[in-house]
């Protein structure tokens, strides 16, 4: 009796553990997810092997969202990468009551009023897909090759301010990463910091 | 009671915050050295941010407009606070912080110096807003320079938190293993604890716990690196500071001869 406590009790430390020891790593296989999007769909990475996939961590508050979205920037990002055969999930962890914060109908009406056109609008109030990838700002940025692999987390691009007139001097570190990588080069930048506010995860 | 119209312009508001440039002195002298400074005031439960701003954020950041041949340093970063957000952390200042700025002065001045500071920075509660000020100060020329007696105490408490070197005497090594870096620190019994911040982003974790462990001659910090670490670590750079007000400043390097392997500095 005792026995099985202990190895029951180890089997739950280990479970406890094992968030902090799966590290989401560039090279490394990206970890599935399944999460639901503003339609009610339910969506999961395991469902996109053999094309890349973007996840934009997103908070339509935050200053530094608000620069690439303002200015027309990310939807053109969606716009192109979408028709080369990118899957592109917009994420938002923020908990109820914190800035960013979206229902299912509020989403729907901002991309359509932002004519945002990512593949699927991920809600994640509950922050389980914003842990898994330990997202860490608004905007974040984690490309996924069609072997499953990570190949890029990070920043948007190299000017890490608030301010859109920034923009176009920036190189657009997704842009590049996507490029490089469906040209069969390995992706030079493969890890930069990320600039932005910070996810607003329940706690 | 504010500082003394030469030396001071007056505080521009900003939400949450304002920001004053003042000056160590109210009368400045050809050829020298003197100290401005950007005294930023904040709203109880909002911060702004260190050089190395932490998980998020993004620390201030100002451009001079100075007569001919002047010319200013970096912003000097007083020893941070950890803020933390839930599971993020990040670093910066809360209520009221001076970041002192060294200018130079050249040998041929007229006899009044006019300074001007675009100043913009981030201020976070809950959420975060941008903000941008423009100041400005006049400053007499003298034989001598004067120091302000009002500001002089700002700016000696702000000195006194600025990170400095390693004393003599004093050895810090690192040991970089798979999953965290080991800092130990012997200062001859100087230094019980400490806490660690780094300069350079994605190399180790800011959020984890620093575990300490001492031993007879100091103590071991065990930092959990980054999952963003790409590569070997060859140097270690950070402040460690004792307390809120007293830090060094850490520059470690590996030698080029170890590869996963240890790094030391005396």
């Amino acid at each position: 009796m005792k026995r099985n406590f202990t190895r029951l009790t180890f089997v739950f430390a280990l479970l406890g553990l094992t968030a902090a020891a799966f590290a989401v790593r560039v090279g490394e296989q990206a970890p599935d997810f399944k999460a639901v999007d503003s339609n009610g769909q339910s969506r999961a990475l395991s469902q996109h092997k053999g094309k890349y996939v973007v996840l934009e961590w997103h908070n339509n508050g935050c200053p530094y969202t608000r620069k690439h979205y303002e200015s027309g920037n990310m939807q053109n990002l969606q716009k192109e990468w979408t028709a080369k055969g990118v899957v592109w999930f917009t994420v938002i962890s923020s908990a109820p009551g914190t800035q960013g914060y979206v229902t299912a109908a509020e989403e729907n009406a901002y991309l359509r009023e932002m004519k945002a056109s990512p593949t699927a609008a991920l809600l994640d109030p509950q922050g389980t897909l914003g842990h898994l990838y330990n997202a860490k700002t608004t905007p974040e940025i984690f490309i996924i090759a069609p072997d499953g692999k990570l190949v890029y987390q990070g920043a948007i691009d190299d000017h890490p301010t608030s301010d859109a007139s920034d923009i176009p001097k920036s190189k657009n570190y997704l842009s590049v990463a996507l490029t490089e990588s469906m040209s069969g080069k390995p992706v030079d930048e493969p890890s930069t910091r990320s600039y932005g506010c910070s996810v607003k995860y329940a706690h | 009671m504010g500082l003394a119209p030469e030396a001071a312009a007056i505080p521009k508001q900003a939400p949450h915050s304002s920001v004053e440039l003042i000056s160590e002195n109210s009368t400045v002298a050809a050829g020298t050295d003197f100290s401005l400074g950007l005294l930023f005031r904040l709203d109880p439960h909002w911060h702004i941010y260190w050089v190395n701003p932490g998980d998020s954020g993004e620390p201030p950041r100002v451009s001079w407009q100075l007569p001919q041949g002047f010319t200013a340093d970096a912003i000097q970063w007083p020893t941070p606070k950890r803020l933390p957000t839930g599971t993020l952390l990040d670093f910066g200042y809360e209520q009221q912080v001076l970041l002192p700025v060294r200018v130079h002065i050249p040998a041929a001045v007229a006899q009044q110096v006019p300074i001007h500071a675009a100043v913009r920075w981030l201020v976070c509660g809950d959420i975060c807003i941008p903000a941008k000020a423009e100041v400005d100060l006049s400053l007499p020329v003298g034989a001598r320079p004067i120091v302000n007696p009002q500001a002089a105490p700002l700016f000696q408490q702000a000195r006194a938190s600025l990170p400095k070197p390693v004393p003599k005497g004093w050895k810090l090594s690192f040991e970089d293993s798979k999953d965290e870096i080991r800092l130990s620190i012997n200062s001859a019994g100087k230094l019980r604890s400490a806490v660690f911040f780094p300069l350079d982003a994605n190399v180790i974790e800011d959020s984890s716990p620093q575990r300490v462990r001492k031993s007879a001659s100091g103590f071991t910090l065990s930092l959990r690196k980054s999952d963003q670490l790409t590569g070997p670590l060859t140097l270690l750079r950070g402040v460690l500071a004792d307390s809120e007000s007293h830090s060094y400043e850490v520059s470690v390097p590996v030698p080029a001869s170890a590869g996963k392997g240890r790094g030391s500095s005396k």
